[in-house]
């Protein structure tokens, strides 16, 4: 992943980038924020073993990345409504439907609503 | 089969409706070099792939990309909200207006319904690895032009981290062919 230093500007990402010195990545921002940059280091090296299947240091990366994910997924799921249809479903009702969706995020007229 | 997360792999919060840009941008959600042509190209390739790597790497990008539309479909509603008829006139929306509104439709900014032609799939894995290379960089392209036509610095930086994953999937198809040729394909 040589040329991953392409995602340091990417949502409060530090630390993602050769795989020589990364082994975690360092998080800022919201709980989305934080949880979109993770995602974001994961989809990187799902890419990045597809064609590297036997990197030992990626796989650990990946490994520590999907478990503070979850971790942190599990956080916006109790505190905000799932991320994934079945992920909160301690509500009375199907919540999974709830705006806002990811596109109606708009800051017009100086107003910021939604999750984004 | 598909999990859908309820999130934008990167954030689109566009300020100031912009129906010019929204008539241009529309080309990389269903132009010949957009979105949905990649993630079609990709998903449709990795059937009669004859390798596990370059399968799980058409899997992962074309997943991706499906993710990169839906920004551009973001990006495009963010920009169409409650426009005046003045606006859209000025705009150069009217022709897209008339016949979807300010609803998402795949076209190009030309007007041209997104079309099957613009991409190719072929059992040739060697074949169907260069089309991928040729069109990220055809999508890189198109990004750039985007941003030599946007003087938003919301739409900007949604564009500029498409852009910059097309770099990096270019990479990536590139190992791909590598991998191809190893095996002599």
């Amino acid at each position: 992943m040589n040329r991953a230093r392409n995602n340091t500007n990417n949502n409060g990402v530090q630390g993602a980038q050769g795989m020589n010195g990364a082994r975690s990545t360092r998080l800022t921002g919201t709980l989305l924020e934080q949880i979109r940059a993770l995602g974001f280091v994961k989809v990187e090296l799902e890419l990045y073993l597809d064609t590297h299947p036997n990197c030992r240091t990626a796989l650990d990366y990946y490994r520590k990345t999907v478990d503070e994910l979850e971790r942190l997924t599990e956080e916006y799921h109790n505190q905000y409504g799932p991320l994934v249809a079945s992920g909160n479903l301690s509500t009375e009702n199907w919540n999974w439907i709830n705006g806002p969706w990811p596109w109606q995020n708009e800051k017009m007229n100086g107003n910021s609503w939604g999750r984004e | 089969m598909w999990i859908y997360e309820k999130k934008l792999q990167h954030p689109v919060k566009i300020a100031r409706p912009n129906p010019r840009l929204a008539g241009i941008i529309i080309s990389a959600l269903g132009g010949p070099d957009g979105e949905l042509a990649a993630s079609m190209r990709y998903l449709n390739q990795r059937y009669t792939m004859p390798d596990d790597k370059v399968i799980g790497v058409l899997t992962d990008i074309g997943s991706e990309e499906l993710g990169h539309m839906e920004m551009v479909g973001s990006i495009v509603y963010q920009l169409t909200r409650n426009l005046t008829p003045d606006e859209i006139i000025a705009g150069g929306f009217d022709k897209y207006y008339v016949d979807h509104g300010a609803g998402i439709y795949p076209s190009s900014a030309a007007g041209v319904p997104f079309n099957a032609m613009a991409i190719a799939s072929k059992e040739d894995a060697l074949a169907s690895i260069h089309e991928d290379l040729a069109a990220e960089q055809k999508a890189r392209a198109m990004y750039d032009n985007i941003l030599r036509l946007s003087d938003d610095p919301d739409v900007n930086d949604a564009i500029k981290f498409l852009r910059q994953r097309e770099i990096v999937h270019f990479q990536r198809f590139g190992e791909a062919m590598n991998i191809l040729r190893d095996k002599k394909f």
